[in-house]
């Protein structure tokens, strides 16, 4: 529950990165810097994984090398249940503000 | 994404390791003080865990190397060799067996050049200036797909495009360490006041 009111804006970063996990189940950051089309960058995406992670929209875990592969373990993150609640609002969003409804109609 | 991860070969052998990746992994072993530096160096895991298994199978050629001609020195020194060669009344093939024994203690030819991976540097540093939340879930992830790229070039044999990764990466690091440090966190905050 949103005990704030605020409403839980996204960046075009954060909104991009949910759209990815949304369709695609667990990715990797490469992955996602791969799908984005350029959108997302290899030095920001962590960082921004990180703040989305704080914010609780999305988790990761570690995820070991398999054998005889040996180097850091790679990250696998999805998007939680917030998350998806958070996206589809947004998405909402600007529907409606892209609607005629919310110019008055047609210009 | 379909990938052809690189695997190091579990032998602990360093001609099994093709010879276009050796000098990406190995410390330079030069004299007895360099190489304990680098026993120094894995003893407090500063060396990442890809580099001990070869590492350590030169630490044990080289004790091994060590101890044996400490040992024949030792023996020679047993029965009145040394004594001998100090007087000079010594047989000449002797001699040169024994100012070889001497020599193999602190001599290191044919090395096989051992470098740093070009990331440990950059984790040191990091480990050094942020928190252990952001080291793990952000910089080493960093690193992990930096390597993981940067492994594919080499399998594939592509070194022109492994060294462009490495600067590509490098790059990124930097990025992340920009918005990391206080400027960037301060950046983003008045970013989110603008919105």
């Amino acid at each position: 529950m949103n005990d704030n009111n605020e409403f839980p804006k996204l960046s075009r970063k954060e909104f991009k990165v949910l759209e990815l996990l949304i369709a695609k189940g667990e990715m990797f950051g490469l992955e996602m810097v791969e799908a984005s089309e350029d959108e997302l960058k290899r030095g920001t995406i962590y960082v921004t994984l990180q703040r989305m992670g704080d914010k609780g929209y999305v988790e990761s875990r570690e995820e070991p090398r398999p054998t005889p592969e040996v180097g850091i373990p790679r990250r696998k993150y999805w998007a939680t249940g917030l998350g998806e609640r958070v996206y589809q609002t947004n998405v909402k969003a600007r529907e409606f503000f892209n609607s005629d409804f919310a110019w008055g109609g047609s210009i | 994404m379909e990938t052809k991860t690189f695997t190091i070969p579990p032998k602990l052998s360093l001609k099994s390791f093709p010879k276009h990746l050796r000098k990406y992994f190995y410390y330079e072993i030069k004299s007895p003080v360099n190489f304990s530096i680098l026993i120094f160096n894995l003893a407090f895991g500063l060396v990442r865990d890809e580099l001990s298994l070869y590492v350590f199978s030169y630490f044990f050629y080289f004790s091994a190397k060590i101890i044996i001609n400490l040992g024949g020195v030792v023996v020679f020194y047993k029965y009145g060799v040394i004594d001998r060669l100090l007087e000079n009344e010594i047989n000449p093939t002797l001699k040169k067996i024994v100012y070889k024994t001497i020599w193999n203690i602190f001599y290191y030819p044919n090395q096989p050049k051992i470098k740093k991976p070009h990331t440990s540097t950059l984790l040191k540093t990091v480990k050094f200036l942020f928190s252990f939340k952001t080291q793990k879930e952000v910089f080493e992830p960093i690193v992990a797909d930096w390597q993981e790229e940067y492994f594919e070039a080499l399998f594939k044999k592509e070194i022109w495009k492994s060294r462009w990764i490495n600067v590509r990466y490098t790059y990124a690091f930097i990025i992340a360490m920009w918005q990391k440090s206080p400027i960037g966190d301060l950046i983003e905050f008045i970013s989110k006041i603008a919105k």
